[in-house]
C-alpha cells in the first residue's frame, strides 16, 4: 500500500479524532482566544476611565497654595488637571486616600524665597492610592511642574547670558549599525519610521515560540504517538501493511495543521493590537485631519503588518515540523506518559532559554552563521525580524536550513517509528 | 499454514523465547498453551512481524516473516489481548480505518464491515463511540479489525478473557466457523478447556520453548492422566508454575 494512501487515510482519521475531541480542542483554542480578549477588556475598562479623566482633567489639590502663586496659576492653566486649593487642615481632617483628588500637592512656605535666591525650592507629592489612573495623574503632574521649572531655568539662564545650550556641552547622536533599508522589513520611504516591528516583535516572539508549547503541537503527538500505546491501539496500525513513513506523515500533519491554526488565531489577535497600537494614536492624534491621510495611515500599517506575518510564516511553518518531528521521535520511543513528559520538560526550559539567550547573549552582529543554527537560528531570525534587521540573505539562510533540519527530524521520527526497539516498549 | 523453526527472541539478558517450532495446518486450531510469561505472546509477536526474531524463521502462507513482511502482515489477522479502540471513532469507523490501511476501499470494504459488524453482532452500538464500550464491546471490535480484511491466518490471543458468558460463546463459535472455512487459526490461552473444545493439535510452551505437542488425547494419554490440565501440570511442574509469575514480572522489566 502506498505511503500516499496510508497518509490519507491516517490524517484524516487523526482529524477527526481531534475534531471530536471537545476537551482538546477547547484547551487548543481557548488560550488563544479567552487570553487576548481578557486583556483587551483590562485595557478597554482601563481606558475608558482614562479617556474620562483625560477629558475632564485629573483632579490635584494644592495645600498652601498662596506660596507659589506662579506655579498655581501655571498648573490652573493645564487643561489636563482640575486644581483645587486647599489648607492643610482640610488635608488634616480627610484622609488623602478618601479624597476625591488624585494627587496632593504641599507647597512649604519658603518656596517663592528659595526661588528667588537661586536655589533650589523643594515640592510635596502624595498619590491618593497606586492604581494605574493616580499614575497617569502624577505623570500629568510633573509634566507641568517641569514645564513651569524650565521656563524657571530659562529666566535664570538668561540672567546670566547663558541659554540651554550652555547646560549640555557634550551632545551625543546614536545610530544602529545594520542599515535599515537592507532589512526584510524596511519602510517603503526612506527617513519613514516604522514601529509596527518593534510592538510586534514584544508580543510575537515569545508567542511565536512558546504557543506551539502551551497550545499548538506538544500534547496532540504525545496523544498520537504515546498515547496509541497507552491506549494499546498502536498494535493494531502495526500489524498492517501501511508505510510506517506514510503512517508518520499523516499523524504530523494532523499535528501540523492544529499548530498552525492555534498560531494563526494568536497572531489575528497580534495584528489587530498592533493595529490599534500603531494607528490609534495617529487617529486620536490627528482630530478633524483629512480622512484621506488616516485611511492611508491604516492602509500602511496593514502592509507592514501583512509583510511581517508573510515572514514570520515563512520562518515558522519548517520551525514546528523541526518541533514536531522531534518530539515524535522521542514520544514513539518513550514508554508511557511518565516518560514522555521527562523530554517534554527539558523541552519547555530549553525553549524559552534559547529565546532569552537570543535576547541577551547573541548580538545583531554576531553573524549570518548564526540563523544555520538548529531551533536557535529560527530564534534569532524571529528577534531580527522584529528588530529590523533580519536581512534578506540572512532569511533566506534560516529559511533554508530550518527546512532541511525539518527534513531530517522527519526522517528521525520515520526511522524511530518504524523500530522494534522503540515501538513495542510499554505495549 | 504457518511454519516456524527454531524461533528464539531475547530482551537484553531475558530469554523470552528460547526455541519453538511447529505447524500450524489451514482447516484445523493449534492451540498453544502455557502459563503466563511462557513466551505465547511474544512469539505471536514475531509471527505479526512485530517483533524480530534474534534466530529461526518462520512463514505464514509460505511468506517469510523477514523478508515478505508486508504480504504477511495482508495474510494474517491477530487479535491481541488488551488492545483498545479510538475513544473518539465508533465501532464502524475503527473497523474502516484498519480495512483502509490493509488497502481495502469503497463498496467492497463497506460489505465487508457490514458482514463482521453482523457476524459479531455489533448493530446496537456499531455507529455509537467506542468511549464507554464495556469490555465485551471492545473485544468485539477489536476482533472485527484482526478479520476486517479477511485473512487465512489468524491469530487469538487470549480472546476470551475478561467476556461474560454469552460472548464468550460467540467467539468460540466464530473459531469454529473459521476452522470449517479451511482457515488457519492459532490460539493462545491458558485456558484448559477452551484448548480441549477448540483446538486439534496443541503445544505446550514453557519458558520459551515447547515442551510436548499434539492432539489433546494424545497429551494426556502420553503423561497417563483423563485430561488436558492434569497432563499440563505434569509437563510443566507444580514448582515451576508458580516460578512462571515471577518470571513474567522480569521480562516486562527488560522490555
Amino acid at each position: 500500500m502506498n505511503t500516499w494512501r496510508v497518509f490519507r487515510v491516517v490524517f484524516a482519521k487523526e482529524m477527526r479524532e481531534l475534531v471530536r475531541d471537545r476537551k482538546t480542542l477547547f484547551w487548543l483554542l481557548a488560550p488563544p482566544i479567552i487570553l487576548p480578549a481578557i486583556a483587551l477588556l483590562a485595557v478597554a475598562f482601563i481606558g475608558t476611565q482614562t479617556a474620562r479623566y483625560i477629558t475632564q482633567g485629573f483632579p490635584v489639590a494644592i495645600v498652601n497654595g498662596k506660596a507659589a502663586p506662579g506655579l498655581v496659576n501655571s498648573l490652573k492653566r493645564s487643561s489636563a488637571l482640575i486644581v483645587t486649593e486647599v489648607s492643610s487642615a482640610e488635608i488634616d481632617n480627610t484622609a488623602v486616600g478618601n479624597s476625591t483628588a488624585l494627587i496632593t500637592l504641599t507647597v512649604p512656605d519658603d518656596f517663592q524665597q528659595q526661588l528667588e535666591t537661586g536655589k533650589t525650592a523643594h515640592l510635596r507629592l502624595t498619590q491618593r492610592d497606586n492604581t494605574f489612573i493616580t499614575t497617569l495623574a502624577l505623570g500629568a503632574v510633573r509634566s507641568e511642574i517641569g514645564a513651569y521649572g524650565n521656563a524657571l531655568l530659562d529666566e535664570r539662564l538668561k540672567k546670566l547670558g547663558q541659554d540651554r545650550s550652555w547646560l549640555t556641552p557634550i551632545s551625543v547622536d546614536e545610530t544602529q549599525a545594520a542599515a535599515a533599508a537592507q532589512s526584510v522589513t524596511a519602510p517603503a520611504e526612506p527617513g519613514a519610521s516604522s514601529n509596527t516591528g518593534g510592538g510586534l516583535g514584544a508580543i510575537f516572539l515569545p508567542l511565536a515560540v512558546t504557543s506551539w508549547l502551551v497550545g499548538g503541537g506538544l500534547g496532540l503527538i504525545v496523544d498520537t504517538t504515546v498515547g496509541e500505546k497507552e491506549r494499546q491501539t498502536i498494535e493494531s496500525v502495526l500489524v498492517t501493511p501501511a508505510s510506517r513513513v506514510g503512517v508518520v506523515i499523516g499523524k504530523l500533519c494532523a499535528v501540523f495543521i492544529a499548530s498552525l491554526v492555534v498560531m494563526g488565531l494568536w497572531m489575528i489577535e497580534g495584528v489587530f493590537l498592533s493595529l490599534v497600537g500603531d494607528v490609534g494614536p495617529k487617529l486620536l492624534a490627528a482630530q478633524g485631519a483629512n480622512p484621506v491621510d488616516l485611511a492611508a495611515a491604516v492602509a500602511q500599517s496593514g502592509r507592514d503588518i501583512g509583510g511581517l506575518i508573510l515572514i514570520l510564516l515563512l520562518l515558522l511553518i519548517p520551525f514546528i515540523v523541526v518541533l514536531n518531528s522531534l518530539v515524535m521521535a522521542f514520544c514513539s520511543f518513550a514508554s508511557s506518559y511518565r516518560e514522555s513528559n521527562v523530554f517534554l520538560f527539558l523541552l519547555q526550559l530549553i525553549l524559552p532559554a534559547l529565546v532569552l539567550l537570543s535576547i541577551f547573549s547573541i548580538g545583531p552582529d554576531a553573524g549570518v552563521g548564526w540563523y544555520a543554527v538548529p531551533i536557535l537560528g529560527t530564534i534569532i531570525a524571529i528577534r531580527d525580524l522584529f528588530s529590523q534587521t533580519l536581512v534578506a540573505s540572512g532569511l533566506g539562510l534560516a529559511v533554508l536550513s530550518t527546512s532541511l533540519y525539518a527534513l531530517v527530524a522527519l526522517a528521525l521520527a520515520s526511522y524511530v517509528y518504524s523500530r522494534e526497539w522503540a515501538l513495542v516498549r510499554g505495549i | 499454514m504457518i511454519h516456524v523453526e527454531h524461533l528464539a527472541k531475547r530482551f537484553k539478558k531475558f530469554q523470552a523465547v528460547a526455541d519453538v517450532s511447529f505447524d500450524a495446518q489451514d482447516g484445523q486450531v493449534f492451540g498453544l498453551l502455557g502459563p503466563n510469561g511462557a513466551g505465547k505472546t511474544t512469539t505471536l509477536r514475531i509471527l505479526s512481524t512485530v517483533l524480530e526474531p534474534d534466530r529461526g524463521m518462520a512463514t505464514v502462507g509460505g511468506y517469510d516473516i523477514r523478508r515478505d513482511k508486508a504480504k504477511v502482515r495482508a495474510n494474517l489477522g491477530i487479535l491481541v489481548e488488551n488492545a483498545g479502540l479510538y475513544k473518539q471513532l465508533t465501532a464502524r469507523e475503527c473497523l474502516r480505518f484498519v480495512g483502509e490501511l490493509h488497502g481495502l476501499r469503497g463498496p467492497i470494504l463497506e460489505q465487508r464491515i457490514d458482514s463482521l459488524i453482523h457476524d459479531l453482532g455489533m448493530e446496537s452500538f456499531a455507529e455509537r463511540k467506542t468511549s464507554g464500550y464495556s469490555r465485551g464491546m471492545t473485544r468485539k471490535v477489536v476482533m472485527g479489525m484482526a478479520l476486517v480484511h479477511n485473512p487465512q491466518h489468524v491469530i487469538f490471543d487470549e480472546p476470551t478473557a475478561g467476556l461474560d458468558v454469552v460472548s464468550t460463546r460467540a467467539v468460540r463459535d466464530i473459531i469454529r466457523r473459521f476452522k470449517q472455512e479451511g482457515r488457519c487459526v492459532i490460539l493462545s490461552t491458558h485456558l484448559m478447556d477452551e484448548v480441549e473444545r477448540l483446538c486439534d493439535r496443541v503445544a505446550i510452551i514453557h519458558r520459551g520453548a515447547i515442551l510436548a505437542m499434539g492432539s489433546p488425547s494424545e497429551l494426556a494419554q502420553s503423561q497417563g492422566v483423563d485430561d488436558l490440565e492434569n497432563a499440563f501440570v505434569k509437563i510443566v511442574g507444580e514448582q515451576a508454575l508458580m516460578d512462571e509469575a515471577l518470571r513474567e514480572a522480569e521480562m516486562e522489566k527488560q522490555r
